[in-house]
């Protein structure tokens, strides 16, 4: 999984709440299609070996995002006094 | 067990209202051949399976299965949430909206309620199998059909998700041979 990308960075240094969001998508898919790919092919060294560079890179992202911009799980832990989870928007009004 | 996560699988920001749309593609939420059904006959299924490759398989696809269903559901909300009274009867969604307003049901394109009778568990992980194979050719080909509607009213916004949505039963297809062939040659190999 390699592609140049460009990422859009906020003044605070950070990427971009949809670039992010974007990426994680990518990367959550692409650990649903492995999934059942390896589910019937655990034999499979090489899938086995890029599922895990995919889901080392899903933790990262994932993590830059629930940092700065709230939790996609309720047990995120989120340096917050407000409950982010409750408040923020869902999916189907967002649209991610 | 399942956690939440805050997020489509895919994402979906529609820019149309067309309520006659949404009551197609609904039936892809409650109707025979839709996500509903998919995922709760694969999470069914899987609890007597042989092995634990084909229940992690029943287990992930049925997931899987409940990212679409929530799809659909985006997609019928965002066609609706902004219609007028007028629209959704010109939709002929009248009779939806006495029982339910603009809320989802699950009901297929003509309204007709879902029914677990859409869906088996026989004990028999070739029967099983062979009918989840068909069950994503069915979806598959309502997938189709739904298309045929989108590119007509040319809304490449939603043409993009249900075409997304359409190649992963055309995966999840090929997922369940695999597995019914792996069964089928441990069931021949014991002979």
């Amino acid at each position: 999984m390699q592609y140049v990308k460009i990422k859009p960075i906020n003044n605070a240094g950070v990427r971009e709440k949809s670039d992010l969001l974007r990426e994680l998508m990518e990367l959550e898919f692409a650990v649903v299609e492995f999934t059942m790919y390896l589910d019937n092919h655990p034999e499979d060294m090489a899938a086995l070996a890029t599922f895990r560079d995919i889901c080392k890179q899903l933790q990262e992202v994932y993590k830059t995002y629930v940092e700065n911009y709230g939790p996609l799980r309720s047990d995120d832990v989120i340096d917050s006094d407000k409950w982010l989870w409750g408040e923020q928007d869902f999916p189907w009004d967002s649209g991610m | 067990m399942w956690v939440y996560e805050k997020k489509l699988l895919h994402p979906i920001k529609l820019r149309e209202t067309d309520p006659f749309l949404a009551k197609m593609i609904i039936t892809q939420y409650g109707g025979p051949d839709g996500e509903l059904g998919a995922s709760l006959r694969y999470l069914n299924q899987r609890y007597t399976m042989p092995n634990n490759s084909t229940k992690a398989l029943l287990t992930d696809i049925g997931t899987e299965e409940m990212d679409h269903m929530e799809m659909i559901a985006t997609m019928v909300y965002q066609l609706t949430k902004n219609a007028t009274l007028k629209q959704m009867e010109e939709a002929g969604l009248a009779s939806h909206f006495a029982d339910h307003g603009k809320a989802l049901f699950y009901v297929d394109a003509g309204g007709n309620p879902f029914t677990v009778t859409y869906i088996q568990a026989k004990d028999d992980p070739i029967a099983d199998l062979t009918e989840d194979m068909a069950a994503e050719q069915k979806a598959r080909a309502t997938y189709n059909h739904l298309l045929d509607f989108s590119r007509q009213l040319q809304y490449d916004d939603v043409s993009e998700v249900l075409a997304f949505l359409r190649e992963r039963e055309v995966v999840h297809f090929q997922r369940f041979g695999e597995a019914l062939t792996q069964i089928q040659d441990k069931f021949l190999s014991k002979k």
